[in-house]
């Protein structure tokens, strides 16, 4: 199957600097290329896929809008990322589907990660090792897995996934290196 | 029960290796470890999959639509290019005749084009995705493939394949299913069958394990061929169709219940499941190795694994780098 090239972020900045200027299809570009990775990650916080879709496509409507004032230089990735991530957290709020989301975040240090077996043994052994792996990652503590995602699905930089998350970069390794061995450990 | 290698390499290293930046020894040490057991196989080979949040189906090309209808920039969306330049301020002018009429025509417009709005599903490396249809069709699409069909199904139903998939079509004797996968129509007669359409083998094969299906290839006038339950065949792109005598239907489908099966198989037919289910890139030395045939299964084993397998069982090579392997005859 093939997969549209990567962005960079260099490339990235040419588009930026073409939507300021008016250009439609570097906006397309810009859409298609961070379309899929962005409602991914926004329906991890509202669950519901059709909400993530319409945060994201506003999110675009308003770059678009606003366009004369993008800021060339800084990271686009991250900007995206965060908008999306602050966008939801107020749908969240707005919603009271968890007033606590914030706290619940903080509170999903890996730190107290404590794999407790209710059922291992029903719940992960009778599937194949790639579901087994999925329900795992379900158990990790939701900003251990946002990281995650951001990571390894959306390969951002250790920086991009800090300003995204609101966190420090060493607070970045500390989910990836601890999410990686609660995970080793889930699936022994 | 596997147990996982306690030498797990700094995560540093598989972090490097997930993101493509890892140097060759750190490859090194990732894949020995991965090949220590599946668990480390799937932790590094399905994270990628695995982080994807479940049945997150987006039409890019909807939200495109939706997003330039929002922001004015109809226009050059409607005509779906991406190489277009559309300046902000001028609109499409549609000339709106007056009259109720005129209106209920639009409405009919409307409505048939959201009928007609097509969906496009895509199963990514080591992914099977199954998905129920508006007419109670189910589809288990394989790894690496890609499956188009609309939203509603009005009058006849039709559906496009690129890669595998298996479909339970449920019967309707005055629409009947097709599948267009390449140059191939398989059309159903009342069924649970499997299509492959793996467009670099240049031919589509069908496998029927309920029911019946008549094979053709595309073009005007071409032969049908009537499959029934049991019975394998194909066509290839030139026209020729024909029934598989060795091939059986069941063995087609071994890869639902994700199951890789081979028996007597060319390489190059093996490959074509090898590049979808681990999401690489697979280049043959020469056609010789290419027409090489094996016989065994896999499971849940990891790309190494199955690598190691082929190749120490037909006295041949590979060599990884990056995405892509290249198997050669190995001789230096």
């Amino acid at each position: 199957m093939v997969r549209p090239a990567a962005p960079t972020p260099s490339g990235d900045r040419d588009l930026v600097q073409r939507i300021r200027a008016g250009d439609a299809a570097a906006y397309e570009q810009l859409f298609r290329a961070y379309y899929g990775g962005l409602t991914g990650f926004a329906v991890r916080y509202l669950t519901d896929l059709s909400g993530a879709e319409e945060l994201v496509q506003g999110l675009f409507a308003d770059l678009w809008t606003n366009r004369a004032s993008l800021d060339v230089h800084s990271n686009v990735r991250s900007y995206l990322f965060s908008a999306v991530r602050n966008r939801a957290l107020n749908v969240r709020r707005r919603a009271l589907i968890e007033r606590d989301w914030d706290e619940g975040e903080d509170r999903a240090d890996v730190e107290a990660l404590q794999w407790s077996p209710e059922r291992p043994d029903l719940a992960l052994e009778r599937v194949e090792a790639h579901d087994r792996l999925r329900a795992a990652i379900e158990r990790l503590p939701e900003r251990c897995r946002l990281v995650m995602q951001l990571r390894w699905r959306d390969q951002l930089s250790y920086v991009e996934i800090a300003e995204t998350m609101g966190i420090s970069v060493k607070g970045v390794e500390n989910q990836l290196g601890r999410g990686l061995k609660a995970l080793r450990e889930m699936l022994r | 029960m596997s147990t996982m290698d306690p030498q797990m390499p700094d995560w540093r290293v598989i972090d490097a290796y997930l993101v493509g930046q890892a140097t060759a020894d750190e490859q090194g040490v990732v894949r020995r470890w991965m090949a220590a057991s599946p668990a480390n196989t799937a932790l590094v080979e399905r994270m990628r999959d695995s982080l994807a949040p479940a049945g997150s189906e987006v039409d890019v090309d909807a939200a495109w639509k939706a997003v330039a209808r929002r922001t004015g920039l109809d226009a050059s969306a409607r005509r779906g290019s991406a190489g277009v330049h559309q300046f902000p301020g001028r609109r499409l002018r549609l000339w709106i005749p007056v009259g109720i009429a005129a209106a209920l025509l639009i409405a009919v417009l409307i409505g048939a084009w959201q009928a007609n709005r097509t969906m496009e599903m895509a199963a990514g490396p080591g992914e099977r995705i199954t998905r129920t249809l508006a007419d109670g069709t189910i589809i288990t699409l394989n790894s690496g493939s890609r499956v188009r069909y609309p939203r509603r199904f009005s009058g006849e139903r039709k559906v496009e394949l690129d890669g595998e998939a298996l479909f339970q079509v449920k019967h309707d004797a005055q629409h009947p299913f097709r599948v267009l996968a390449n140059h191939a129509v398989a059309r159903d007669l009342g069924t649970r069958f499997v299509v492959r359409a793996y467009a670099e083998l240049g031919r589509v094969d069908v496998g029927v394990t309920e029911g019946r299906v008549s094979l053709k290839h595309d073009a005007a006038r071409a032969d049908s061929l009537v499959l029934d339950a049991g019975m394998a065949g194909h066509v290839t792109a030139d026209g020729t169709v024909a029934v598989d005598r060795e091939a059986v239907a069941a063995t087609m489908t071994a890869w639902v219940d994700g199951i890789l099966a081979f028996n007597a198989t060319p390489l190059a037919d093996v490959a074509a499941q090898l590049r979808r289910r681990f999401g690489v890139d697979i280049r043959f030395e020469d056609t010789a190795v290419a027409r090489r045939r094996v016989s065994t299964s896999f499971r849940d084993e990891g790309l190494t694994q199955v690598f190691d397998a082929i190749t120490l069982a037909l006295g041949i090579a590979y060599e990884r780098r990056g995405d892509t392997v290249f198997v050669s005859t190995g001789i230096r």
